[in-house]
């Protein structure tokens, strides 16, 4: 094995690819890290603390994960589909049982889809419940909540593309709560719609919306999200874990005191003009990105697709009748990270349900970082300092969550209450 | 579980569940109809089978696309033969049916007739008897009723239930009540295109069993109040060959607007009395 991997090193194709020597030396696995496009936006070192599985869950990188198969997959489906009314749901069956894997990508793409909403929710409450949005993170924050509701915008777009019944009402239920809105909300479904009603046109717009520029946004701001992680110093941690590696570039600032000079220098770093890098403690607590975090990514992604495979294997992808405006199923559900508004739209006047509480919700949200400055609490599950901001935000997780379930499974026709089984 | 088991089972899930793709993929149902249509094919008419036919187990999928209908019928692709008259001793789903010759395929495919789903290529999609597909396979004699869909003539010989609940329908005075074709009161429904009603469009009052278009009409017609406790429509105490008769005739009223160039010449439709008439 080793003389056979010598020679490839020694192979000058190869080794005009991978430009760095086989990883078992700190050189090569920082080299690793550095050399490659994908891994260097990872640090060459990393804490020990953020190695820890049970305080990311791997969450980030998993909605990263599913954004990537939900781009090939969609890739590959875009061959086949053509967003017309006439023909769409056609090549839904036809994706299903002539199309060579035309069923798995199809699957795929549709439980990834389920699958992302989901995870980005989740790390959205990670991220809350151990305040990783505390400073210098905030506008971190709200980039990451941008990019929630950017993909509730794509699953809600390509929820209309089959054009069955299923997608037609549930896009005329969503397009209607959108329309509860004052003064734009009848213009906005207008807008998105191309029409008063669902067809062609909206066909065509949401189809656009889906491949184009809603994934256009969100690459961008993804990049934009897990730059500034990089920036900000990598994943959140206590304080007490902190390694600070103060920068301090301007010169002219005379009255600020120097840090003391670093007893021991890092392996590999560069130094930005002969500026001093200064840390407050040593960094003994910091292990090599490669192996360690590479490889339990690695072992996260791989169960994740594992269980995709599967799931799509032994779940098709719902197709229900051909649309028919005139059929109006009854009841019709908007898709189903929507049922929690679409059960509060039922209670009475359509401006609090459609209106005023999700919007409340998203700006108060959206903006907490700026309400909730404390900078205790940091790295940790659920600090007890921070008792308050988690009881308040698993109180209004919980009503969510309680509503969309009640909205999902246990309204009937007329929606009435009805039970599951 | 350290992450060291956890990568190594999910590799090997991986790998097993790419594998299962791969070989579901490569094995679609329809393979072993095409094997056993083309082993039959070898054994019973070995002189008309062609050489290039002789060693081929399959004929690959199969359709039939119908511009004029905006059809695409991968029905033959299980049930090849069924246009081919070397196959008329063949096993029931592969065998020539004589009616076919006047009906070919490449004119009219096969769902327009047997109804069914016929981009579906696998069982009970393609039989329509699959959720979310309102036009189940016409079986046995149900078929019956497709060759009313076009033909107004009466066919005593080749479709004598239609005939009879067409007959079952004057004879009962049914337009006293029903309108069909313009003619007829207003009681109860119109009855046009009621052979393409879709199991949601029917009243099903607490019945729990199958809900097919069918069974809801051999049921209403057997006891007009069985789904529905305060139907005024009369009881005609009608006997189960009777049921099946208007059954047929029913199923035959299908909304389907049929291109001129398919309609029997005997029967292209007489200019239509105006609303009202």
């Amino acid at each position: 094995m080793k003389p056979f991997l010598d020679s490839l090193r020694q192979n000058r194709l190869i080794a005009s690819i991978v430009r760095h020597g086989w990883p078992n030396t700190r050189l090569n696995q920082a080299l690793v890290i550095t050399n490659n496009f994908f891994l260097h936006l990872h640090p060459v070192k990393i804490p020990r603390h953020a190695l820890r599985f049970t305080y990311t869950f791997g969450l980030g990188g998993l909605a990263v994960l599913l954004f990537a198969v939900l781009t090939i997959t969609g890739g590959l489906l875009m061959l086949y589909y053509v967003p017309s009314t006439e023909v769409a749901y056609d090549l839904m069956k036809d994706l299903r049982f002539t199309v060579p894997y035309g069923r798995l990508l199809r699957n795929l793409h549709r439980w990834a889809a389920h699958g992302m909403v989901i995870i980005v929710l989740l790390h959205l409450c990670r991220v809350f419940y151990t305040g990783a949005y505390k400073r210098p993170r905030e506008f971190n924050w709200v980039v990451g909540f941008s990019l929630f509701v950017l993909t509730l915008g794509l699953a809600f777009t390509g929820y209309l593309l089959p054009w069955d019944q299923l997608a037609y009402w549930a896009i005329n239920v969503g397009t209607e709560i959108l329309q509860t809105a004052p003064l734009i909300g009848k213009w906005g479904r207008e807008l998105l719609l191309g029409a008063e009603h669902i067809g062609q046109n909206a066909l065509l717009r949401f189809y656009a919306l889906h491949v184009f520029f809603l994934p256009l946004i969100m690459g961008l701001l993804m990049g934009i999200h897990v730059w500034r992680v990089r920036k900000d110093g990598g994943i959140s941690m206590p304080e007490s874990e902190l390694t600070t590696i103060v920068l301090d570039l301007d010169d002219n600032e005379e009255d600020r005191p120097r840090p003391e000079a670093p007893l021991k220098t890092y392996d590999l770093v560069a130094l930005p003009r002969g500026v001093p890098v200064i840390t407050e403690r040593e960094p003994e607590n910091l292990v090599m990105t490669f192996p360690h975090l590479v490889f339990k990514e690695f072992t996260v992604a791989i169960a994740a697709l594992a269980l995709l495979l599967i799931i799509s294997f032994v779940f098709d992808a719902p197709l229900e009748q051909l649309a028919d405006p005139e059929k109006t199923p009854n009841p019709a559900k908007a898709p189903w990270y929507f049922l929690g508004l679409q059960e509060m739209l039922s209670w009475g006047p359509p401006i609090i349900g459609g209106v005023i509480v999700p919007t409340v919700v998203s700006l108060v949200l959206m903006a907490l970082p700026y309400f909730d400055r404390s900078p205790r609490g940091v790295g940790e599950w659920c600090a007890s300092q921070r008792w308050r901001a988690v009881v308040l935000f698993t109180a209004v997780l919980l009503f969510f969550t309680i509503i969309t379930i009640l909205g999902t499974l246990f309204r009937g026709p007329n929606w009435r209450f009805t039970v599951p089984w | 579980m350290s992450f060291q088991k956890v990568f190594i089972l999910s590799s090997i899930a991986l790998l097993a569940i790419s594998v299962a793709w791969v070989v579901r993929e490569l094995n679609p149902p329809w393979l072993r109809y095409q094997e056993a249509y083309h082993d039959w094919l070898r054994a019973a008419a070995p002189e008309t089978t062609p050489a290039s036919l002789q060693a081929q187990r399959f004929s690959g999928l199969q359709q039939v696309g119908v511009q004029a209908l905006r059809r695409l019928d991968r029905c033959t692709t299980c049930h090849p033969g069924v246009a081919d008259p070397r196959a008329k001793e063949a096993p029931p789903m592969f065998r020539f049916r004589p009616v076919h010759a006047q009906h070919p395929m490449e004119k009219f495919g096969c769902t327009l007739c047997h109804r069914g789903q016929g981009r579906a290529t696998e069982v009970p999609e393609a039989h329509g008897e699959a959720p979310f597909w309102d036009e189940p396979l016409l079986r046995g004699v149900y078929l019956q009723a497709a060759c009313g869909q076009c033909h107004r003539e009466p066919l005593p010989t080749q479709a004598p239930l239609l005939e009879e609940g067409r007959q079952l329908f004057e004879v009962y005075g049914c337009r006293n009540c029903h309108r069909l074709d313009g003619r007829g009161r207003q009681v109860g429904p119109d009855l046009a295109g009621v052979g393409s009603k879709a199991p949601e469009d029917l009243m099903w009052g607490d019945d729990t069993g199958p809900r097919t278009l069918p069974i809801w009409l051999l049921r209403h017609f057997k006891d007009p109040r069985t789904f529905q406790p305060n139907s005024p429509m009369t009881d005609f105490r009608l006997n189960d060959a009777q049921a099946t008769a208007l059954t047929i005739y029913m199923l035959s009223l299908t909304k389907l607007e049929m291109p001129r160039a398919l309609l029997p010449s005997r029967s292209r439709p007489a200019p239509q009395p105006e609303e009202g008439a």
